[in-house]
């Protein structure tokens, strides 16, 4: 090769190549309606949860507390009420859809049987799984993103800030990266889609559910340790997804409005917890309850800006969602790194081992079906082999007598 | 481009090496390959030397270990024991050099659906980190070779066996390797595929690729194989170029020959043979079939004798059975 083949080749490492693995992914997957219709249907059942909440809200509001727009308006509390439920759905809808993707990955690669085929080439095992987390992510990453104008309405109504929604869609990405990356981890080392399917999503619910029911029992194993004043964290709800989305969101408890990140936030540190009191205006209209600081609901309706600030100012929160993205990113760089070692030449699951009864073909021959041990005997030594082939047919026993004949 | 690789063109030893390096004549080299599943050794002590030019047949019954072995060669096996070079490179020690020389056909078609035979190949040029520009002529060219340019735009999954096969060899083929490894191309295609795809690889081989193919069926073989290796329960049993195995072989080959004349000209061959060492039997008028032990120049000697006693010959043909033959010649004792 000439120098000029030198620096094209120079001029081609500087661009930007897309993983191979990835790039085919994505036209694979990606052609033709299908990402079209899913991200319709998609769209369509988010925007009916969502006139369904906005609905229920504004029911419940005006008809129970007396809420109505002329004196006090329910704007800021449904915006919230909104967004906080909207965004778990979002979660909820990534958890459920991430494992199935991904955990086809690896293992739909072998069932088609050509991650052999990927081995041999110059792919690196670890880009072959970052191409694969690449397009498992991009896929959540598209319904993510496509959810994102619902969002904006929320903020028609108020009571939520751009940085709460800015949180939420750092969280909810970082869950879906997790996600995606225990999937193919577990996808890597299955020999059966179908299987890496179910146990991924044995994961993912011991995540969502399972942490649940570890919160309990450490609850009650520590409960000594429950006293007065001091603040006990559960490490088991560490683990829980939604748990780090109710503080990323800011969830508010107020007992009008349930939303998912509310039940949440109640294992969240009292300085990260915010609750709203629903009262009659009295003296300046500040309840101040101490610990996460109270603000009084009728101040915020006012100015559900103004209250939003002071309550940032005055706590000093601890970055428990950040913790929470930060194991579950961890649990999920664990399972790519244990991915992209088993997807090393001669790792994987066990081969299974090949019948060994096949025998040579001589031409002309159809393949000798076996019926046990049916082999005419070898040629002894020094026999003298004719030139005649194929050798004489071996005759098998008749079949037996049930068979029609 | 489908050109010849750099090297395997001049396949003749450069007199300046001297022989000292085997690197440019042998392209495969295989030293005491162990390679054991559980309770089954489905390699056991092999050795195998594949010569850098032309078609290698490995032949041998299925689970004899040809595919374990192809397995190693392309860097997709770890082996208990032994020694593999391709080109000088270990698959061991350094996988990526060697799977830029070795192009790879197992024995199965891996099927990306979804994707059109362009897309599909042009995925695999991709792995191998060629640029967008190279892969649609590299594409387009192989698309030509293994005649499948019609089918460019057909999604791979509407392929018939035979053009699946065929596809199969163009993506072995994208990154232009030295060393082809074919693993039973040719199983499961009907007679003409199979012709067909013999006239690909003898092109292939024309053009300087070294080809590395296995089969349980030997006729596939025996017309384009230069030199074949008889694999059976993990070992090889011979290998060289069929007539080298056959002479190198103790065993008895036979030759017709024609005599011209009466009772007493047969009669008298037959006595010629015999005191030659050559025991013969007449199986037809003037039609003595004779056998002997040794390589080409015994046969040679042996007509010579005749002609020298003054039997009149018309004909004087060794009786070749072929591969088939060769196979069960070598593997006679080993068989269960």
């Amino acid at each position: 090769m000439t120098s000029q083949g030198g620096l094209e080749t120079l001029a081609g490492k500087r661009r930007f190549v897309l993983n191979p693995v990835l790039r085919r992914e994505l036209l694979e997957r990606w052609r033709g309606r299908r990402a079209f219709v899913v991200v319709t249907i998609y769209l369509t059942v988010l925007m009916a949860i969502m006139l369904l909440l906005l609905w229920m809200g504004r029911t419940i509001l005006t008809n129970d507390f007396g809420f109505n727009e002329q004196f006090t308006d329910p704007g800021p509390l449904l915006g919230r009420f909104l967004m906080e439920n909207l965004v778990a759905v979002v979660l909820l809808l990534v958890l459920f859809i991430g494992p199935g993707y991904a955990a086809a990955q690896v293992s739909g690669e072998r069932e088609r049987k050509t991650l052999g085929l990927l081995q041999v080439t110059l792919v690196r095992p670890w880009s072959i799984v970052a191409g694969k987390l690449g397009a498992a992510v991009a896929w959540l990453m598209l319904l993510i993103m496509a959810s994102l104008p619902l969002g904006a309405v929320a903020f028609f109504l108020g009571g939520i800030t751009l940085a709460d929604l800015a949180r939420a869609l750092v969280y909810v990405v970082g869950i879906a990266l997790s996600v995606a990356a225990i999937g193919i981890g577990v996808s890597s080392m299955t020999r059966r889609t179908t299987a890496s399917i179910v146990v991924t999503y044995g994961l993912v619910l011991t995540l969502v559910v399972g942490t649940l029911f570890a919160t309990a029992i450490e609850a009650v194993v520590r409960r000594d340790e429950f006293r007065v004043g001091d603040e006990v964290r559960l490490v088991s709800l560490m683990f829980n997804p939604f748990f780090g989305l109710a503080d990323a969101v800011r969830a508010e408890q107020n007992f009008m409005l349930p939303s998912v990140p509310q039940m949440f936030s109640f294992g969240l540190p009292a300085q990260n917890r915010r609750d709203v009191v629903f009262s009659e205006p009295v003296g300046g209209g500040f309840v101040d309850r101490g610990g996460g600081g109270a603000v009084v609901v009728e101040e915020r309706i006012l100015d559900g800006q103004a209250a939003e600030d002071v309550l940032d100012e005055r706590a000093s929160r601890e970055p428990v969602w950040l913790q929470v993205l930060g194991i579950h990113l961890a649990l999920g760089a664990g399972a790519m790194v244990f991915a992209s070692r088993r997807v090393q030449p001669g790792r994987g699951p066990r081969r299974r081992r090949r019948g060994s009864d096949e025998r040579i073909v001589v031409a002309g021959t159809p393949p000798v079906p076996t019926f046990g041990q049916d082999l005419p005997p070898p040629p002894a030594p020094g026999t003298r082999i004719d030139a005649t082939f194929p050798p004489p047919e071996t005759s098998y026993p008749p079949p037996p007598d049930g068979g029609s004949g | 481009m489908i050109g010849p690789p750099p090297f395997a063109g001049d396949a003749a030893p450069s007199p300046i090496d001297g022989g000292g390096t085997a690197v440019d004549t042998v392209a495969v080299e295989v030293r005491d390959l162990v390679k054991q599943y559980g309770a089954l050794k489905a390699v056991d002590d092999l050795d195998l030397t594949v010569p850098t030019g032309g078609i290698f047949g490995l032949i041998g019954p299925n689970g004899a270990g040809k595919t374990t072995t192809m397995l190693a060669i392309v860097t997709l096996l770890q082996y208990d024991r032994g020694s593999i070079t391709v080109f000088g490179a270990d698959p061991a020690r350094d996988p990526y050099e060697v799977r830029r020389l070795v192009g790879y056909m197992p024995d199965f078609f891996g099927l990306y659906d979804g994707l059109t035979c362009r897309e599909y190949l042009d995925f695999f040029a991709s792995t191998y980190h060629l640029e967008a520009a190279t892969r649609r002529a590299q594409v387009r060219d192989l698309l030509q070779l293994v005649e499948l340019d019609h089918k460019a735009d057909t999604d791979v999954s509407g392929l018939s066996r035979g053009m699946q096969q065929r596809l199969s060899l163009a993506r072995a083929l994208v990154h232009d390797p030295k060393l082809l490894v074919l693993d039973e191309p040719a199983s499961g295609l009907d007679p003409r595929a199979r012709v067909e795809l013999r006239e690909i690889l003898l092109e292939l081989s024309r053009m300087g690729h070294t080809i590395l193919v296995s089969s349980h069926i030997l006729a596939e073989l025996e017309e384009i194989c230069d030199r074949v290796g008889i694999i059976e329960a993990g070992k090889v049993l011979a290998q060289g170029t069929i007539d080298e195995i056959q002479s190198g072989l103790a065993t008895a080959r036979t030759v017709t020959v024609r005599v011209l004349g009466g009772e007493e000209a047969v009669q008298m061959a037959v006595d010629t043979l015999a005191a030659a060492g050559a025991p013969a039997t007449v199986v037809a008028a003037g039609v003595i079939k004779a056998e002997l032990t040794g390589g080409d120049e015994a046969a040679a000697d042996l007509l010579a004798t005749l002609v020298g006693a003054g039997v009149r010959i018309t004909d004087f043909r060794e009786e070749r059975g072929g591969l088939e033959r060769l196979f069960l010649s070598v593997t006679k004792g080993v068989v269960r």
